[in-house]
């Protein structure tokens, strides 16, 4: 009995001095991986067979696990045939889904509901399927930051501050948008050295970017200048992506007056408008 | 370096052949010895590649596989024969059991015993009794002797013999092959008919194919044979594409009638064309290795079907009525309306059909005052319930200078011979003579006229408003191919319907709204079944909101709405194909010209509805002979 005791003791012990969950959640970097808008229909909303001449409810569940807010949101439902299905209405919208943080660890949710109408099948017909999408279509941000080491000192191999790494590669920052590589050069100019960070941005999502607007870029909170690279240019700050080409490049550049090596944070944010087109199906049967 | 001719060629591939034949028979070596003593070394040759010849076909047919080729052939050149349903599956159960016993050396023999007594015997039920019960322990059963058997007479392992059984199912392939599998899966999953199908269906003899290339002996007539054999699947196969098939399936197995049903009604409805194989042939002699072959072997079998059309007229190849009758069809190839197809619904699993066959243990030779009449029986599938009205008419007629003779259906007024009908309808109808017969020979017919019978046909079409080609190509491609797979109209496998098509080109499922794109809406109403349409009632293709350029013209028959009177002739109503009127869309709602700016959508689907009421008459007919 004692020896129980003391085990439960020791046992309490040792989880009083773990790491509870609020803890990792205070240290947690939600701006990390890729997360987008999730979506999913409520059980039996709508149910997985209609009858003719019955009445039903769509109720979409939208789930942000981006580390990002979703704004101006528009919700579609896409290639609802009229002669078989009546759903209204047909597209929703709203302003603000907020991503996730400290507050929200799993991101807000949204309901919308749609309510529906199932007509008549056609002749002696066994069952109709219609596909459908829905379609949603929102802005939102990513924020790039990483810790960077400088060494202006070209000539100076031995320096005994930080290690310059030429190439990072990242999974993501929390977004479908995601800053994937970077590039650090660094080359002689005039006294001094400048420094150029290459960045590649890229969708990792399963939908589509369209429009990107590059915001600021600093370099140890200092501004520096950033513009696109490459193809689909609208100007040196906006790019469209196409369909087939969902990537494209940020170079930012800075001189730098210092000589010594050392380390300091890079961050660059951007907006963009995204979207996610998901395939589902209602059923008629007889 | 000159090329040696093809007598050279041959002088040699002869004396190849004659020294060995003297090597496999030594009479024909002696025989072709004296020959070639006698002084001549060219008789010698043919001599010897007649012996060798010889012996080639008596060692060949020792081989079962190469006599399953032979009879496989032979069934197959005369199956255009063959209308019967017994024979057919005695010939398929012969072939099965022969291949599964001689072939496959008895190997699979239980499985197959099993399917066939199952699926003749049982009527291929799915009663898990009957499965569980009887089925499946014999299987077992017999898959244990055979390992057994393996075991003990040492020819192989235990699991080896017992797993050898499922080679059964290889004959088992081949007899639904042969009854019509391909037919049957084409007209169960609506696989559209593409040439490579229609090849497969027509021209493919599958039990000589399993038996040439099941032959265990080598000599050069196998070989030649099996090399014929590829060069013949291949020509058939080259003059096709692949084809395209798509979803819904039944889960019950068919019975034999049905897969002869599904190959008959495949064929009756294509018109026969030439075989490629003899088409690919014919062309490389034609026009040579590097002419225009494909060319040729299109133009051969577009004229053999055509051909095959007038003939099924029954106009005499080569007279003036003939050449009218191929004129007609070209120039019908040509119209828009003709040229619309649709495919059956796969959605509608029971269309409207009708069957009308005379009871021929009804036929009596002998003629008794009174006693006298021939049964017909006429079965109508009406899952729809559409309200009809059944006319039967018959008669004898005579077949010598004797007058025909009226009939009279028993227990019907003559006057209407009318029946009201509301569901589904099963009656055998008796026919009398009205008068007593002179004559001793008639031809017995009897008619059912169904009126008033309505079939439907749908048509999806995606609207999506002023776009530019690549944002309507990725549209397509990531969402309207999902919702709409192909262009054509779906119908139900009725006995006749309704093919419609709308849009900028045939098949074409997007609808654009571009001032550089007209929009035509083309039908015909297509007869699928065996009898006759007699009239055309009604037709009407619903495209609310829309208006078309023969709306305001009061003269022409409109394509929306018809018929106007007159508008069918007794001969077109013949036509498998009765052409509708084309016209031009003149204006469109506007949620389907701008769904983005109405519906806030890229793009809308609509589901559009043409219908038709006709009367179709099914013909019975069958030669009598009467005594008194």
């Amino acid at each position: 009995m004692k020896k129980i005791i003391l085990i439960l003791i020791i046992a309490l012990f040792l989880v009083g001095c773990g790491s509870g969950y609020g803890q990792e959640a205070v240290s947690y970097n939600f701006k990390q991986g890729m997360g987008e808008l999730k979506t999913t229909f409520l059980s039996n909303a709508p149910p997985d067979k209609l009858y003719p001449g019955s009445n039903f409810k769509m109720i979409l569940q939208v789930e942000n696990q981006q580390a990002y807010d979703a704004l101006n949101g528009q919700i579609t439902l896409v290639g609802l045939d009229g002669t078989y299905f009546k759903v209204q209405p047909n597209f929703r919208d709203f302003q603000e889904l907020k991503g996730r943080s400290l507050l929200i660890p799993g991101g807000d949710k949204l309901y919308f509901e749609f309510d529906g109408n199932a007509y008549e099948l056609f002749q002696n017909s066994i069952q109709y399927n219609n596909p459908y999408f829905v379609e949603i279509h929102y802005d939102s941000s990513l924020d790039f930051t990483d810790t960077v080491c400088i060494n202006p000192n070209l000539y100076d191999t031995y320096d005994s501050g930080c290690k310059k790494k030429e190439r990072s590669s990242y999974s993501g920052q929390g977004a479908p948008l995601a800053v994937t590589n970077m590039e650090q050069i660094v080359f002689p100019s005039g006294t001094g050295a400048n420094v150029e960070f290459r960045l590649e941005l890229a969708n990792r999502g399963r939908g589509k970017v369209g429009y990107i607007n590059l915001g600021s870029g600093k370099l140890g909170g200092k501004l520096i200048t950033c513009e696109f690279k490459g193809k689909y240019l609208v100007d040196k700050r906006r790019v469209e992506l196409k369909e087939k080409q969902q990537q494209t490049k940020v170079v930012c550049k800075t001189f730098l007056n210092d000589q010594r090596s050392y380390e300091t944070p890079l961050s660059v944010d951007f907006t963009y408008d995204y979207g996610i087109s998901e395939q589902h199906q209602l059923t008629m049967i007889r | 370096m000159a090329k040696p001719g093809i007598g050279e060629l041959a002088g040699a591939f002869a004396a190849k052949a004659g020294s060995a034949g003297s090597k496999a028979v030594s009479g024909a070596s002696s025989l072709g010895g004296v020959a070639s003593s006698a002084g001549g070394a060219v008789k010698g040759a043919v001599w010897g590649a007649g012996a060798a010849a010889g012996s080639q076909v008596v060692n060949a047919i020792a081989d079962p596989g190469f006599i399953l080729f032979i009879a496989g052939l032979v069934t197959f050149f005369f199956r255009g024969f063959i209308d019967n349903i017994t024979l057919t599956i005695l010939l398929g159960t012969i072939f099965m059991f022969y291949s599964s016993i001689f072939i496959f050396k008895a190997r699979g023999v239980v499985l197959t015993t099993l399917f066939w007594v199952w699926y003749i015997f049982y009527g291929s039920t799915l009663n898990p009794d009957i499965l569980l019960y009887a089925m499946a322990p014999a299987l077992f059963i017999g898959m244990a002797v055979h390992g057994l058997y393996s075991k003990l007479s040492k020819k192989g392992s235990f699991a080896g013999g017992s797993s050898g059984e499922l080679i059964g199912l290889i004959p088992v392939l081949f007899f639904f092959l042969d009854l019509g599998l391909i037919a049957l899966l084409q007209k169960t999953f609506f696989i559209n008919i593409n040439p490579l199908v229609q090849n497969l269906i027509l021209f493919t003899p599958w039990w000589a194919i399993l038996g040439i290339f099941a032959t265990k002996k080598e000599n050069f007539l196998i070989t030649l044979s099996k090399f014929v054999a590829i060069i013949y699947i291949l020509s058939v196969l080259t003059f096709g594409v692949v084809p395209d098939a798509f979803n819904t399936a039944g889960s019950v197995l068919p019975g034999p009638q049905q897969f002869v049903d599904a190959q008959k009604q495949i064929e009756a409805q294509l018109p026969k064309a030439e075989n490629p194989s003899y088409s690919n042939f014919a062309c490389f002699w034609e026009v040579g290795f590097v002419g225009d072959v494909k060319g040729c072997v299109n133009n051969r079998q577009k004229s053999s079907a055509l051909r095959s059309i007038c003939t099924k007229k029954e106009f005499k190849e080569g007279t003036n009525e003939f050449n009218d009758c191929i004129r007609e069809e070209q120039e019908k190839q040509k119209n828009q309306a003709y040229s619309v197809s649709g495919d059956i619904d796969p959605n509608i699993d029971k269309p409207t059909k009708a069957t009308f066959t005379i009871d021929e243990k009804s036929i009596s030779q002998f003629y008794t005052l009174g006693a006298y009449s021939i049964t017909t029986d006429l079965k109508i599938d009406n899952p729809r319930n559409q309200p009809l009205t059944v006319v039967v008419n018959c008669t004898f007629k005579s077949k010598g200078s004797y007058k025909d003779v009226k009939g009279k259906i028993r227990g019907m007024d003559m006057e209407k011979n009318e029946i009201k009908v509301n569901g589904e309808y099963e009656n055998s109808f008796d026919c009398e003579p009205t008068v007593k017969f002179e004559g001793e020979r008639y031809d017995f017919e009897i008619i059912a006229t169904l009126k008033d019978l309505n079939s439907k046909a749908r048509l999806e079409r995606a609207f999506v408003g002023n776009k530019t080609i690549k944002e309507i190509e990725e549209l397509k491609k990531t969402q309207i191919t999902q919702k709409i797979r192909d262009g054509k109209s779906k119908a139900p496998a009725d006995l006749a319907r309704i093919n419609f098509d709308l849009g900028h080109v045939k098949e074409e499922i997007v609808i654009e709204d571009s001032p550089y794109k007209n929009i035509l809406l083309r039908s015909n109403i297509q007869n699928i079944g065996s009898g006759k349409i007699t009239a055309i009632k009604s037709y009407n293709i619903d495209l609310e909101g829309f208006s078309t350029d023969t709306d305001m013209d009061s003269i022409k028959p409109n394509c929306k709405t018809g018929p106007i009177e007159n508008q069918f002739t007794a001969k077109q109503l013949e036509q498998r194909t009765i052409a509708l009127p084309v016209c031009s869309i003149t204006h469109m709602p506007p949620e389907l010209k701008d769904p983005e700016e109405y519906l806030k959508l890229k793009w809308v689907p609509k589901t559009f509805v043409a219908e038709f009421t006709y009367d179709y008459q099914l013909t019975a007919k069958k030669s009598i002979t009467i005594k008194e």
